[in-house]
């Protein structure tokens, strides 16, 4: 690589460093669920070898309402050990492993195009994707997986160029990937067959590196097949699975058909199939691409899509190259089209509409669209002075766009979506915390939502996070014995809190302190101890205590 | 080759007129206006406004171009109540729409007749045509005399019935603005071996031009064109989120620079994102657009197996710049659904119909095995017979609203047991006023019209029927109600309960009644 080459991809990592890394801490606004369940048992593991639930290093990490691939867990490790248990801390693997991803698919796609401009600009859109910043900046095991993807495919490639032998530490990381995020179980494998059979004369020549590569898969495999099919691993694919989808569901038939005609025309499996398609081909659709995928405000309002605005002509132009001209060899053509294909599909086959997290196996295959349509645009210009009048508009419009998300992502929506963020859950445990030796109970209600009850969160985990409760004391806590019913433990309970009822009701219970929404507590300001506010002034929890309590 | 081409003429009649009466069940809204006022105008010579052969009509949500009420009514004046008739207009320019597009198609590629052929197919099985035919559609009526109208302009020699025909497209529906003078536009300017004259369009453009000061002219006119054809602009919400956007980012810059970030140039984003909401492939391909009449389960604008060629043949068409009349078409089509505030729908969008029957076409065209013609054949029948199945089917959801199947019962149940007073309640419908009046041929004279603006209202009373406005029938009595489930405690009845059902929706009906 020339020197310019290492300059100016240093400076696309940087610009992506930049945008997963700074006030890490501080945005997202809260730590959500899945963060905090990551965060504590990768802190149990490496106290305990542990998890929060005692079993010793396991393959499947239990979590609320399903099970966790584990690959996420033990990759945090390290710097949950450097940094504590603290947002940056919980954070930066994943930021670190977004920021890597840009380095990767400049290698990637040079290895794949041949062409390291495209290559380039490609590595820059991912590094200022508003998709992959969001994700990176919270801890989504699918960045990561998505990295193992990317990592697999370049070691593929290496092998097929005759760089280097080791296919079989492709199979490694493709299984890693399947291991890390549930998208790659259905993604990896069909991607891997792609692969095998656009290469198929390269591959069969090496039979002997093929075989090996598939033994070693296959070993790797194996406790994938057994997470799969066991009931926790079936828990998670029978709970999204795209026919539990509600829009659907109202629409099967649930006691037998009404004829033989419906039998034949109207099954469960045509309207099932036909749903399918329209989840399906919904990830294609541009709007949801360039102008509002992202859903960081509120309908109706500037939005973001998963690329931004100004990369749809350069994509659409990309689509056109990629199809009618010979910009690349017919297997590199193969490769993009069948990855921008299946990359969807996972997604397509669970239970929510247009996923953007789910969906992130496309990456890079939209940025390497728009990155080669803006190469040819460039290189449309023939004389210097014009070029650089293109360069320099682009310029203005990249820097606008860039201002343009960062007021979206940083200001609006972490203010806009500040409950489903977790705000306030922070103040409230770490208040609760504090005062703990005042009372002999805390109870704290997991239902919150400023309009009403709208989310049932998961308090016990901002105790044990933010009270970096040792992992031991936790898991021998005389009241966590019914952990199967009850995450109870020490004086915290987390139950709906009674107030209002009579007879046992909470309000006459002594030396207690309640946290839970203000419509499950008194509105009384006196007995209000304290109130905890979401990043936009709105109310969202407080805590009363007993007038008992003196 | 012939045979191919009555082969296309005969599916196309086939699903368009059998059954025309029974399916869709019931009548929608839209039809029983137009019914009705066909009705009004053969007896009377007014509408149902007792307005004399007005020009332009108002179909209380919209103004409405004359040419469908006008040629409806011949078809009307046979048995007044007969949905059959009142549909067979607009199958038959279902029809000659099919027709006329193979020999638009033949004629803009002459060398090609099985592409013409193969456009016709896709035309006569595609769900989009085959559910605007069998419905009252001024916009299937306003295409058809577009591709007539286009196909004869690009005869040198017939230019001028060409010309005629697309001021009917004009007269047809208010759509039809977006495209028949641009389109023509494009033809003169880019088109060099048509020998055409501007003074051959002139007439066009005057006659839009009359048109559209006509309908600005007319009461609530200017109204009409921002609630149904600019709605988008008059969206309040949209500026209230850009100012609410600003307010958050507080401190983030400058005031001016978050004046930058958020500000009125998002309507722009928005008619993009109208634009790129209608080109999803699972709008067309899947049941994800907001037509009503398409939201039946299984419903797709065009048939799912015709994905693949859509695609192969999108990849030839944009290899071959001889297709860029077509090219002119497709784009000028999307025009009408750019500016609204609602989903596109496919009546909206009924002109994009040919140049994507087309499209699919192209692809279809690459066929050459025989075994796999029989194949393609099979999958339509199949595909076409789960659409059809589902369009036909009496199933229990919201797509069927639009046609009221149950108010039609209402009607058979009032002709068999009529006597003195009626009230009707309007909370499933919220104006059956329409229909009634329509199945029970009903004068406009003995209608109560409420208007809520110019050209927006309800019909609140028909003779001895009061609809609606329960507020106002306080302590009165009537022989007979139909009421939602919900309301039955309101009246207190000394006669018996019966119950009139389709699917979800029902009416039920007690005697002797007064409403507390």
């Amino acid at each position: 690589m020339k020197k310019i080459d290492i300059l100016i991809l240093s400076f696309i990592f940087a610009v992506g460093t930049f945008f997963r890394i700074v006030s890490l801490d501080k945005i997202p606004v809260g730590l959500t669920i899945d963060e905090l369940a990551a965060a504590y048992n990768s802190y149990s593991i490496l106290k305990t070898g542990k998890d929060e639930h005692s079993v010793f290093m396991p393959l499947q990490f239990r979590s609320v309402g399903d099970y966790k691939p584990p690959v996420l867990i033990y990759t945090m490790i390290p710097a949950i050990a450097v940094f504590g248990l603290t947002e940056f801390g919980t954070r930066i693997t994943i930021a670190v492993i977004g920021s890597l991803t840009v380095l990767l698919v400049f290698f990637l796609i040079k290895e794949l195009t041949k062409n390291k401009y495209i290559a380039l600009l490609t590595a820059f859109s991912v590094a200022i994707s508003p998709w992959h910043i969001k994700f990176s900046r919270s801890t989504f095991e699918a960045i990561l997986a998505l990295f193992f993807v990317l990592l697999g495919t370049y070691v593929f490639l290496r092998f097929i160029e005759g760089q280097t032998k080791k296919l079989w530490l492709s199979s490694i990381i493709f299984a890693l990937s399947i291991l890390t995020y549930h998208s790659e179980k259905v993604f990896t494998p069909l991607f891997a067959i792609g692969l095998f059979f656009i290469y198929k004369d390269n591959l069969l020549k090496f039979k002997k590196q093929l075989f090996t590569a598939l033994i070693v898969g296959l070993i790797f495999s194996i406790p994938i097949i057994l997470i799969t099919i066991s009931p926790e691993g079936r828990t998670r694919a029978n709970m999204t699975f795209f026919t539990k989808d509600f829009e659907l569901f109202q629409y099967l038939h649930k006691s037998g058909y009404e004829n033989i005609q419906s039998a034949i025309f109207d099954n469960n499996l045509v309207l099932s199939f036909n749903f399918w398609t329209k989840r399906y081909l919904e990830y294609f659709n541009l709007d949801y691409l360039f102008t509002n995928g992202m859903r960081f405000s509120i309908p109706n309002s500037p939005e973001s899509g998963l690329l931004y605005l100004f990369e749809l002509p350069f994509f659409l132009i990309g689509i056109v190259l990629l199809l009618f001209k010979n910009t690349f060899d017919p297997k590199t053509k193969k490769i993009i089209i069948f990855w921008f294909l299946i990359g969807p599909i996972a997604a397509s086959l669970a239970n929510n509409a247009q996923h953007p997290l789910r969906s992130l196996t496309m990456i890079p295959m939209p940025q390497l669209m728009s990155a080669s349509g803006f190469y040819f645009v460039f290189k449309l210009f023939k004389n210097k002075a014009t070029k650089k009048i293109f360069l320099v508009s682009m310029l203005g419009i990249v820097i606008f766009s860039l201002i343009y998300y960062s007021a979206l992502y940083f200001v609006v929506y972490q203010k806009t979506n500040a409950e489903y963020l977790m705000d306030g859950w922070k103040q409230a445990a770490q208040y609760a915390l504090n005062n703990q030796e005042d009372y002999d109970q805390i109870v704290i209600d997991p239902r919150f939502g400023t309009r009403g009850l709208d989310i049932v969160g998961i308090p016990y985990l901002y105790i044990l996070f933010y009270g970096k409760i040792d992992p031991k004391e936790f898991q021998g806590d005389p009241r966590r014995l019914d952990w199967q019913t009850s995450v109870n433990f020490s004086k915290f309970t987390f139950r709906e809190i009674d107030w209002a009822n009579g007879g046992s009701s909470d309000n006459k219970k002594s030396k207690t302190l309640y946290i839970g929404s203000p419509w499950a507590l008194p509105s009384i300001d006196q007995e209000t101890l304290q109130k905890f506010y979401l990043i936009n002034g709105k109310e969202i929890l407080r805590a009363v205590t007993t007038k008992n309590n003196e | 080759m012939k045979k191919y081409f009555l082969l296309i003429i005969l599916i196309a009649s086939v699903l368009r007129i059998l059954y025309l009466g029974q399916i869709p069940k019931g009548l929608s809204f839209k039809e029983a206006t137009l019914g009705w006022r066909a009705q009004n105008l053969i007896s009377s010579g007014k509408d149902e406004y007792g307005r004399e052969f007005p020009f332009i009509f108002s179909n209380w949500q919209d103004l409405e171009m004359p040419l469908p009420t006008y040629i409806s009514a011949p078809f009307v004046m046979f048995d007044q109540t007969n949905v059959f008739l009142l549909r067979l207009p607009f199958a038959l320019a279902g029809i000659l729409s099919v027709v006329g597009a193979v020999l638009l198609v033949n004629r803009i590629y002459p060398n090609n007749l099985k592409l013409a052929y193969l456009t016709g197919f896709v035309m006569a099985v595609n769900p989009w045509g085959i559910v605007l035919s069998r419905t009252v559609s001024p916009e299937i009526l306003a295409f058809c005399f577009l591709v007539w109208g286009i196909y004869f302009f690009l005869d040198n020699k017939k230019s001028f019935i060409g010309i005629l025909l697309l001021i009917f497209s004009l007269l047809s529906s208010k759509l039809a603005f977006f495209i028949v003078f641009p389109l023509l536009l494009y033809l003169c300017l880019f088109r060099k071996t048509l020998k055409i004259n501007w003074s051959q369009i002139l007439p066009i453009f005057l006659v839009s031009l009359f048109l559209v000061f006509l309908l600005i002219r007319t009461p609530g006119g200017k109204q009409s064109f921002f609630d149904n054809d600019f709605s988008l602009f008059k969206q309040t919400t949209i500026i209230d989120n850009i100012n609410l956007q600003r307010g958050e980012l507080g401190n983030f810059g400058p005031a001016f620079i978050n004046g930058i970030l958020f500000n009125k140039s998002y309507f722009l984003i928005k008619v993009l994102e109208n634009l790129m909401s209608a080109l999803r492939p699972s709008y067309f391909f899947s049941f994800d657009n907001g037509s009503p009449s398409s939201s039946y389960n299984s419903f797709s604008p065009l048939l799912l197996v015709f994905l693949p060629f859509f695609i192969f043949g999108l990849v030839r068409y944009l290899k071959d710049r001889r297709f860029s009349l077509l090219n002119t078409w497709l784009a000028l089509s999307f025009i009408p659904i750019i500016f609204i505030a609602e989903k596109p729908t496919i009546d909206r969008l009924v002109f994009a119909l040919l140049p994507l029957s087309f499209l699919i076409a192209l692809g279809l065209d690459q066929i050459n095995s025989k075994k796999w013609k029989i194949v393609i054949i099979f999958l339509v029948v199949i595909n076409l017979s789960i659409l059809t199945y589902s369009f036909s089917a009496n199933k229990d959801n919201d797509g069927q609203k639009i046609w009221q199947p149950e108010t039609s019962q209402v009607i058979n149940f009032i002709k068999e047991n009529s006597t003195g007073r009626i009230w009707i309640t309007d909370i499933s419908d919220p104006n059956p006023g329409p229909t009634i009046a329509y199945l029970l041929k009903k004068p406009f004279s003995s209608a109560n019209l409420n208007k809520q603006f110019i050209y927006k209202g309800w019909v609140s009373s028909l003779d001895n029927i009061s609809i609606g406005g329960k507020d106002k029938i306080k302590d009165q009595a009537f022989d007979l109600v139909f009421v939602s489930v919900k309301e039955k405690d309101e009246f207190s009845c000394l006669g018996q309960m019966e119950t009139i059902s389709h699917g979800k929706s029902s009416y039920l009906v007690m005697r002797d009644c007064i409403k507390q």
